[in-house]
Parts: C-alpha cells; structure tokens; sequence
C-alpha cells in the first residue's frame, strides 16, 4: 500500500488552477517536489496536510482518508513547513511539549536529543531563534514524534551548509527502516538529484511529471557539442535547444534505440538541467509526461 | 473514569494560558484597533480627570472619575480582547492530531471562556459604578446588556462580498453600544433626570441594537463552525480569493470571475 497517494486533484483558487494531480508515493522513499515559483508547490503540501479540501480528487495518507479518521493521518505526519509554526514567547521545549501532547509517539528525551544534534538550547525561546534555527527546531519536532511521513516545505534554503548535509543525512535514517517516506518541497535541486527516489514536477498547477526519478532521466539527454552536430537529432526530440557562438546544448528526448554522434557529449540531465530545459521548451511539445515526450509540429 | 476528565482539565489550562499569552504587549501592537484601544484607555482616564476638574472639585469630583473609567474602561477592555483573542486557531493546531470535535470544544471553550471574561470585568465595573452612583437596577441591567453585546462580538476577518453587511452592522452594535453607556452615566450621575433620556436609550436597545445582534449572532455560529477547520473561511483563503474578486454565494460556495 502505498503511504501517499493522491488521485486526480483539483483545487481551484480563483483564477490559478492546481489542475488534475496523481501521485503514488511507497514507503521507504524521498520525494523532491519541485518547480517555479506559483507553480502549486506549497498549495499540494497543503492539501496534503489536510488543511485545505480538494475541488475534486482524494488524498490518501497510509490508507486512510482525512473526512473519515483525520486525527489518526495526523498522528502520522511530521511538518516543517516555510512559515513558524511554534508560539513565539515559549521556549523550544515548552513548544515541543506543548503540542506534542497531542502526538501519540512524541518522546520529549527524543525531542532533547535533536535539539542537542542540532545545536539548539532547549530554553531559548523560539521567537529569539534566527530563521534557520526556527526551521531546525520544527524539523526536530518533526522527528520527534515518531511520524510515518515527513512534509517538509522549503526547509533546506535557510541551513548553512554544514546543517545542509547533516539535514538530508537526517533524512536518509528516517527512511532505512523502510516503512517512512518523506516528501520535500525545494529549490535546491542538487540535493534532490543526490537523495530523491521520486520526483513531482509542477508547472503552473499542472503536473508535468510524477514518479520515479530514474525512469524520468532515462526519457531524457542533455546533449551538448557543435549546433550543426545537435541539428541532427531529429526536430520532434528536441525539447529545448541553447546555441551560442562557442556551441549549443540540448534537452531531448531519449530513449534505448537512440543514438548519438561520437563528438556529442551525452548525459543524463539533472533535475535543474530538466526543469529549465522544460520551462523553455520550443512550440508544440506536449507538456505533461506520461509515457514519454512526443513533439507535435 | 479519570481519562475524559484529565482532557477537560488540560483544556481549561490551554485555554486559559493561551487567553494570557494572547494579551501580551507585542500581539497589542501588531492589531492596530487593539493598540488604539490600549492608548483610548489613557486619553479616557487622562480626560476624566481634566474635564471633572479633580483637585479642585473635591469629592464629587472623585466620585464621577471612578464612575465614568469603572464605565467605559471594561468596555475598551472588552473590544481589545475581541480584537486580539480571534477566533481561530494557531495552524499548528490544525495539524496537530486532533479530532474536530475536539478542535470544536477548544475553539467554543476558548471563545465562551473570553466572554466570561470580559463579562467579568463588566460586572466588576457595574459595581463599582453602582457603589458610586445611584444606579437603579434598569440602568444595571442596561450597562451590562451593551457590555454583553461588545464581549459577544468576534474579529473580523477579510470581508468578501455579502459579509460586508455584517461588518458594519458589528460596528453599529460596538458604537451604539459605547454611546448607550456613556449617555447611561450621564442618567446615573443625575446630570439629568429626563425620562425621555432613558426611555430613548431603550428604545435604540430594541430596535436597533437587538435587531442587529440577532443577525450578528449567525456570522457568530458561522464564524465558530467555520474556525473548526482550516479551510473554510480561513484569512489565506479568502485573501486568495479576494485578490481574484471571487465572491461567497450560499452555503460557502465560492464563484469565481469569468
């Protein structure tokens, strides 16, 4: 069974659309949820969170269906989402105690040994924390509890690089035992081609793509070498093509049968590379990726 | 069983301290009406002073300062808390594992706690009022009626379309609940002796001021049904929408602009 899973949503805010979203997320896994700014990022982890109700569609969370057992999915779900979530005036602990209450699995010895690792004294309080600290605190909430799944908005961007990596180490032991899953919203792109198992692509509240992260590179090429060279390649493959007077470089299409000029330069392109290549793709290719791209003139 | 009576004492707990922290000094600033509310407090206590002329009016003049601030300032109190005590949640206790039932009692306890309150206070005031002046038990029953009517009140939220009616008829209630008082203390203080006075006041109590709280008191139970869950009515929602001249029809439905 899978831990998420989303079926055909649709949640309307006046004039922006999150259009149609399917996702099937298992246990024991890390999905990168990315795209531009206002694609519908922080609208699908909210859904997700229960906190806004679905136009149409369903969210499932481990089974189960927020209109029917709400307080057993959010037992199950540790967030940290971009904006503070813990009263300002109350120390880190006393947040921590405050709402873990209501968590069946909080443990406020867990609670005391994040916040050590993360370098935070437990009787400050939380308004005097500076922004990254604020999100460390609520990501050692988040773990404290014992949660099944992890929603995380954004929270990388504020960690300095030595958190960074301990953060996503972090994440990869809350997933080893295999019946966890985490879901990441981020524009850090680089940790998500490193640590990601799945990959959720928006696009102005459209799904571009929405699986697994392999089988996505496996449908695409980064391409780079001489423009006369990538010319080759046939138009309906190429999604987006960059020349200038030192060479060209080129997003396509790929598949096994495919083969390249041996001065090509050829890889596998990572998700920045992906994303910015799709954002920018020429006329008439189809948008949203299912069993792969077919360019239409 | 100690089970269900443990979680009624811990949400009288909750409920109270977050009542209190709620009135923290930082949170008054960051609500402008609440603020203005704070300074309204000093300018009345300032002004009663100067206009009774205390320090050379002697007694009488005491006696009218403790009167008219025992008066007015639960009523300032009263709107303060309205403004910064609002009825919703924090949204960490929307995605905290709770049933809305749940959620229900916490909001309904904390927003009939705060009534109670500032009912309190408004009878504190009544007393003293009483104890100074010569307040028959009408104008008692009076001065806490308009007190009630500001205590039962709920912030406002972003307005969309057929709300707006409700906000003014709120602020209607507020103002006419302030100037009804402040004419009752020239009634006790017996500055004047008319009947028509206190007969007018009652007659604005029943024809305007209840008339308008009836309809207030559905925006009230809508306004506490709807804080139960996040998405329904909540200000990032309607603000969303609002941006997009999206109006409420009935029964919640948003419609959207072609």
């Amino acid at each position: 069974m899978n831990l998420l899973q989303i079926d055909h949503l649709t949640k309307r805010f006046g004039t922006f659309e999150l259009n149609d979203i399917s996702v099937a997320l298992p246990p024991g896994y890390i999905c990168g949820l990315v795209g531009q700014n206002g694609a519908g990022k922080t609208t699908l982890l909210h859904l997700i969170l229960g906190l806004y109700q679905a136009d149409e569609g369903s969210v499932l969370i481990d089974g189960m269906d927020y209109r029917s057992e709400e307080k057993q999915i959010r037992d199950r779900i540790g967030t940290v989402l971009a904006e503070d979530l813990f009263d300002p005036s109350m120390t880190l602990i006393g947040n921590a105690d405050w709402y873990g209450k209501y968590y069946t699995g909080y443990s406020r010895q867990r609670m005391e040994r994040y916040l050590s690792r993360f370098r935070l004294e437990k009787r400050r309080k939380f308004g005097r924390l500076s922004q990254g600290e604020k999100q460390k605190c609520q990501f050692a909430f988040a773990l404290s509890h014992d949660a099944k799944l992890l929603v995380l908005d954004e929270p990388a961007g504020n960690f300095d690089p030595d958190f960074r990596e301990a953060f996503f180490q972090e994440l990869k032991a809350f997933i080893q035992d295999g019946t966890r899953s985490v879901i990441l919203a981020t524009h850090l792109t680089q940790d998500l081609d490193r640590m990601a198992d799945h990959i959720i692509y928006l696009e102005n509240g459209d799904q571009i793509f929405a699986g697994d992260i392999e089988n996505l590179r496996e449908r695409y090429r980064m391409v780079s070498g001489e423009a006369y060279q990538i010319r080759q390649i046939a138009p309906e493959r190429v999604i987006y093509l960059e020349e200038n007077r030192y060479g060209a470089r080129a997003l396509v299409a790929h598949s096994r049968l495919n083969h390249y000029d041996g001065r090509l330069a050829v890889c596998a392109p990572t998700i920045e590379e992906l994303m910015y290549g799709y954002a920018h793709r020429t006329c008439g290719v189809q948008q949203r990726i299912d069993g792969g791209v077919n360019g239409s003139s | 069983m100690a089970v269900p009576d443990q979680k009624e004492v811990y949400m009288a707990k909750y409920i109270i301290r977050d009542f209190l922290c709620d009135f923290r000094m930082s949170r008054v600033k960051q609500n402008k009406v609440a603020y203005t509310c704070f300074w309204m407090s000093f300018y009345l206590i300032l002004t009663s002073l100067f206009v009774n002329r205390v320090g050379i009016s002697g007694a009488i003049a005491w006696r009218n300062v403790i009167a008219e601030n025992a008066l007015m300032l639960p009523m300032i109190f009263s709107f303060c808390s309205v403004m910064v005590h609002p009825v919703q949640l924090p949204k960490m206790m929307y995605l905290c594992p709770m049933a809305p039932e749940e959620r229900r009692a916490y909001i309904y306890g904390s927003y009939w706690f705060r009534v109670g309150v500032n009912m309190l206070v408004g009878m504190a005031g009544l007393c003293i009022v009483a104890s100074y002046s010569d307040c028959d038990l009408m104008s008692a029953v009076q001065i806490l009626m308009n007190h009630a009517l500001i205590a039962v009140q709920v912030s406002h939220r972003q307005q969309v379309g057929s709300r707006n009616g409700v906000v003014a008829a709120g602020e209607i209630i507020s103002v006419t609940a302030l100037l009804s008082n402040a004419v009752q203390f020239i009634v006790l203080l017996d500055l004047t002796r008319g009947l028509w006075i206190r007969g007018g006041i009652f007659f604005i109590f029943c024809f305007v001021q209840l008339p308008l709280q009836i309809w207030y008191a559905k925006y009230i139970r809508s306004v506490l049904r709807e804080a139960v869950f996040y998405a329904h009515g909540h200000p990032e929602e309607d603000c969303q929408h609002a941006l997009t001249g999206a109006r409420r029809g009935k029964q919640g439905r948003w419609h959207f602009p072609a």
